[in-house]
């Protein structure tokens, strides 16, 4: 199966799914070059990092990165792989240094990428190599948001702001709730499972449907120390443009159905008070944000205080990293009550997390048949349905909270970045035809900065 | 009192023959309860006051710690004993997905060692290695190596672990899920 038209969808109302998004390995290809080198994509959190040399590494798409904090307080991010053979230069998950130097053959690289030094140079090369032209590949564009660190290889496309939009007025009532910011637990949750990363990031954008009915096991187990406090009947969906989303519910005292002590419930309370004078009370006491995604691959969980990303590993695996990002100056019993709330439920042994991880185990296994596949899936719902009037601050198209608007969105913006080839791309032989985006988002053509 | 580990000059006695021969009776003991999903009865070799512990291992430099273990620090599993009831609660409604169907899974035990005696706490600590195999539904198959180290305590019940520590051989979990009980 190849993708009509570089399109998620298999009808021309935006209702319905090709399943081979899910599986094709051709498409996979395409997505690392047309969706993640041209998106802004999450790196780590601020906290992270205390002093210049300490770095971080992680993924951009599949392709290895490290992130290292510089003398003067910015973040560079390299290409984790040796110009000489390609060989991985830094094998740490995270540490200091001073430089990177290749295990294979010993060329060696400043924390910013430079190529500092060849063993026996002259001997090997004379004159002959331009140390400035053989550095680590570079990220070109690296900007933080509130504690957040992102990078993209897209140098074309508009400033992190501006590219989350208004997904930072939603983005804020976890990062900026009290004015007094956020750290980042030591440590990051890291799990891989089969499923295409977008089932992920898809159900997080969007997907509140889900909740009873894969979560039932765990909604019976803690009912006992939940106090009988549920979410409202009638919430949210909010679809922005660019492919974000997120969902949730009008103002519940959610902190009291978690089996927290009272020193913790009436800290989160009178934190959010607190948040009600001066984000409003639209985004704090009126109005609990549970899940949501921005594009491609960050997704957070406001009420577990929680964020990660889901890192395609081939088209039928993914991996997650997953942090919790705390209130930086919470007493330690409420950090440590927050921290165990979120690992409990939401890391790999977490009791909500297991059975998601099963849903997009067999969602995608199921496209390998030729049938199977050929048959789409049903993205409709909620169309044709007016908007949700309960809800005039919230910036975005809002929705009922059981709606796949977000979901509609979020490969919305996916196909008109498919759409498009990569100038770097290889040709590959089933290279869809490439056609003029349809939406109103433009697409940058250039992102041409993969290799400087 | 007793001494909780009878030693002579040669450290081998009847005595600590027959401890080595209860603690490795009771830790098979344990493996074929979870093997057969019996988990209130595994529950019940735990006391109250239980903490069952799993720190992140990292992919480090010899500078660096391998792992970071202290209150704002993430672990794999930190659990008290009401919690892990609620894990084993969550299995029992039959609607776990990821544990319905339930897996087949055997808890492959060996070198089990007697350490330390605290005999103010009138504990002892016990270390065993660990491999848990996981088969389910047609061709998932997961390996969980660890090395566990156990605080026993003699109660009126019998043995009880009051503290278990597992070291798993991960970085990145390779697995969908930890469902599974270590």
């Amino acid at each position: 199966m190849s993708l009509q038209r570089g399109r998620a969808f298999a009808d021309d109302a935006e209702t319905l799914i090709d399943r081979s998004i899910f599986s094709d390995p051709v498409l996979h290809r395409q997505e690392l070059a047309r969706v993640f080198a041209r998106s802004w994509l999450f790196l780590a959190h601020e906290s992270q990092f205390t002093k210049p040399g300490d770095f971080f590494t992680t993924y951009m798409g599949a392709d290895p990165v490290i992130v290292t904090r510089q003398r003067d307080g910015s973040y560079k991010v390299v290409l984790n792989s040796c110009r000489h053979r390609g060989m991985r230069v830094c094998r740490y998950d995270s540490g200091n240094a001073k430089a990177f130097t290749c295990p294979y053959h010993g060329w060696s690289y400043g924390t910013d990428g430079a190529l500092l030094s060849v063993p026996e140079e002259e001997a090997a090369y004379g004159d002959g190599l331009d140390h400035s032209a053989w550095g680590l590949a570079a990220v070109p564009r690296v900007e933080t948001y509130k504690g957040l660190v992102f990078g993209t290889w897209d140098t074309e496309i508009p400033p992190l702001t501006e590219y989350l939009g208004d997904f930072t007025y939603y983005l804020d009532a976890l990062v900026d709730l009290d004015g007094e910011g956020t750290t980042a637990a030591a440590g990051v949750h890291r799990w891989r499972m089969r499923g295409n990363w977008k089932l992920g990031a898809e159900q997080f954008a969007g997907d509140m449907y889900h909740a009873y009915s894969t979560h039932l096991s765990a909604l019976i187990a803690e009912a006992p120390h939940s106090k009988g406090i549920r979410p409202p009947e009638e919430g949210f969906q909010v679809g922005l443009p660019g492919g974000h989303g997120l969902g949730g519910y009008p103002g519940y005292p959610y902190w009291h159905a978690q089996g927290f002590s009272a020193e913790v419930e009436d800290w989160i309370g009178n934190m959010l008070e607190r948040a009600a004078e001066r984000l409003g009370p639209a985004r704090t006491t009126g109005a609990v944000f549970i899940h949501g995604t921005a594009f491609p691959n960050l997704s957070l969980l406001w009420n577990r205080w929680t964020l990660r990303v889901w890192h395609p590993k081939g088209p039928d695996a993914m991996e997650v990293h997953s942090w919790s990002i705390l209130p930086k100056n919470a007493p330690p019993a409420v950090r440590r009550a927050l921290l165990l709330d979120y690992q409990r439920h939401f890391s790999a042994s977490g009791t909500w997390e297991q059975d998601d991880a099963e849903q997009w185990n067999y969602s995608t296994s199921g496209s390998d048949g030729f049938v199977t596949a050929s048959l789409p899936l049903h993205y409709g719902m909620g169309v044709g349905r007016g908007p949700n009037k309960d809800f005039p601050e919230f910036p975005g198209t809002v929705d009922t909270v059981y709606s796949e608007i977000n979901q509609r969105h979020f490969y919305r913006r996916w196909s008109e970045l498919m759409a498009v080839p990569h100038p770097a791309e290889k040709a590959a032989p089933e290279t869809p035809a490439a056609q003029s985006p349809t939406s109103e988002t433009p697409v940058t053509e250039s992102a041409k900065a993969v290799i400087a | 009192m007793t001494a909780l580990l009878p030693e002579t000059a040669s450290g081998i006695t009847v005595e600590r023959l027959l401890l080595q021969y209860e603690v490795e009776q009771f830790l098979y003991h344990e493996a074929d309860l979870l093997g057969r999903h019996d988990y209130d009865a595994w529950l019940a070799l735990f006391t109250d006051d239980l903490r069952y512990y799993m720190p992140i291992r990292r992919n480090h430099s010899s500078r660096d710690p391998e792992t970071v273990e202290h209150d704002d620090a993430l672990a794999l599993i930190d659990d008290d004993k009401p919690f892990l009831a609620e894990r084993i609660a969550k299995i029992a409604t039959g609607k776990a997905w990821a544990d319905d169907p339930l897996p087949r899974v055997r808890h492959l035990l060996t070198n089990v060692v007697i350490g330390e005696e605290d005999a103010k706490a009138g504990e002892f600590t016990v270390t065993s290695y660990l491999l848990i195999v996981r088969n389910r539904l047609e061709d998932e198959q997961d390996s969980f190596v660890c090395g566990r180290t156990d605080r026993f305590r003699r109660t009126p019940d019998g043995l009880r672990i009051s503290r278990r520590r597992i070291v798993l051989d991960q970085s990145v979990i390779l697995s969908k899920n930890m469902s599974v009980m270590f």
